[in-house]
């Protein structure tokens, strides 16, 4: 049995449609990096990558990719809470193996 | 929703102003949709009016409360938003105060034309004195975490819009606004005289934003009355705060 965490990224449309942009995965045993599922060139997702976010919950310095892990995921919510984009708390699921 | 009552059609139709604030504060709520994401947002429908984007405070206040800051969310936006009809700006989409239920936050207009600030040529798009302005308010605020995701664009028009004036776009030393590095570097950073007059209407009037105010918001309004004058002496955003 292994724990999958994830993270959904929604933008909201002009009709006020919340559209999937991508969602972020991590999963326990691998303990690396976040893996993106989504559309990859999508401006949002090129940009986080490329750019990272800052640790918003622990405050320490630097910039945060996916390769951080658990540190970026936990970080997505802050750094999209505007409503035009969102992101979801991180959420837990079990796959059997 | 009819169409005249449309948030965007008024956009560009001057002669037809929209009072937004009394819709936003009055207008009767049809419906709210809690949206997908952590923070608690609801899409309020408002009777024959549109719809707007509700934030409500307790969501955020954890924040707050482990600063142990008396400021919550909404005053970080209700002052964002008055500074900027002080300047004349209009960066600010509207926001009032409501409570919605049992929750208080606030309702913010929703706009309905755009794209957010990712993907290398938004700067293309904006019109050069959006630029100028944007960073005029960033810089007289402060404000730090303004990133790709904090502002958005409309593209047919080339109107910025600036949005989420939460706990790290005030307190979050790390972050440095991009908009101002943006300004400098297109040689945008120059005031003005619509900007020079915005600033002197801030100064005469800043004194009265900070009556009753919480403490974080009188400290950010103080070293605002600072900054403006620096950038009326100086004629320009200085260079060393890219």
């Amino acid at each position: 049995m292994t724990l999958l965490y994830f993270v959904e990224l929604f933008e909201l449309d002009r009709d006020a449609r919340q559209k999937k942009i991508a969602t972020f995965k991590l999963l326990e045993e691998e303990g690396g990096t976040v893996e993106i599922e989504g559309d990859h060139e999508h401006p949002v997702v090129e940009g986080i990558k490329g750019e990272g976010i800052f640790d918003y919950k622990y405050a320490r310095p630097g910039k945060l990719y996916p390769q951080d892990g658990m540190n970026f995921l936990e970080n997505l919510k802050y750094h999209f809470g505007s409503g035009y984009l969102l992101a979801t708390d991180v959420k837990k699921q079990v796959i059997d193996n | 929703m009819p169409e005249g009552h449309n948030f965007e059609k008024h956009e560009t139709s001057p002669q037809a102003k929209v009072d937004f604030e009394s819709i936003l504060e009055k207008g009767e709520i049809k419906s709210a949709r809690t949206l997908e994401g952590y923070w608690g947002m609801q899409l309020v429908e408002i009777k024959d009016d549109g719809d707007a984007l509700f934030r409500p405070d307790m969501y955020s206040d954890f924040i707050f409360e482990a600063k142990e800051m008396e400021i919550r969310r909404s005053d970080l936006e209700l002052m964002s938003y008055k500074i900027d009809q002080i300047l004349e700006f209009n960066l600010v989409p509207t926001v009032t105060d409501r409570t919605i239920g049992e929750l208080k936050g606030t309702l913010q207009r929703r706009i309905q034309n755009f794209h957010d600030g990712y993907g290398t040529e938004w700067e293309m798009e904006v019109r050069p004195e959006e630029i100028t302005r944007a960073a005029i308010f960033d810089y007289l605020l402060d404000v730090k975490d303004r990133h790709h995701g904090n502002f958005i664009i409309d593209s047919d028009t080339g109107k910025l819009w600036l949005i989420d004036h939460d706990f790290y776009m005030f307190f979050w030393e790390q972050a440095r606004t991009l908009l101002v590095e943006k300004a400098l570097e297109k040689g945008l950073a120059t005031l003005g005289g619509f900007e020079m007059t915005s600033l002197e209407r801030f100064l005469a009037h800043a004194d009265s934003l900070t009556i009753g105010a919480k403490p974080e918001i009188i400290e950010i309004i103080k070293k605002a009355q600072d900054r403006a004058e620096i950038l009326l002496e100086e004629g320009q955003i200085p260079v060393d705060n890219a």
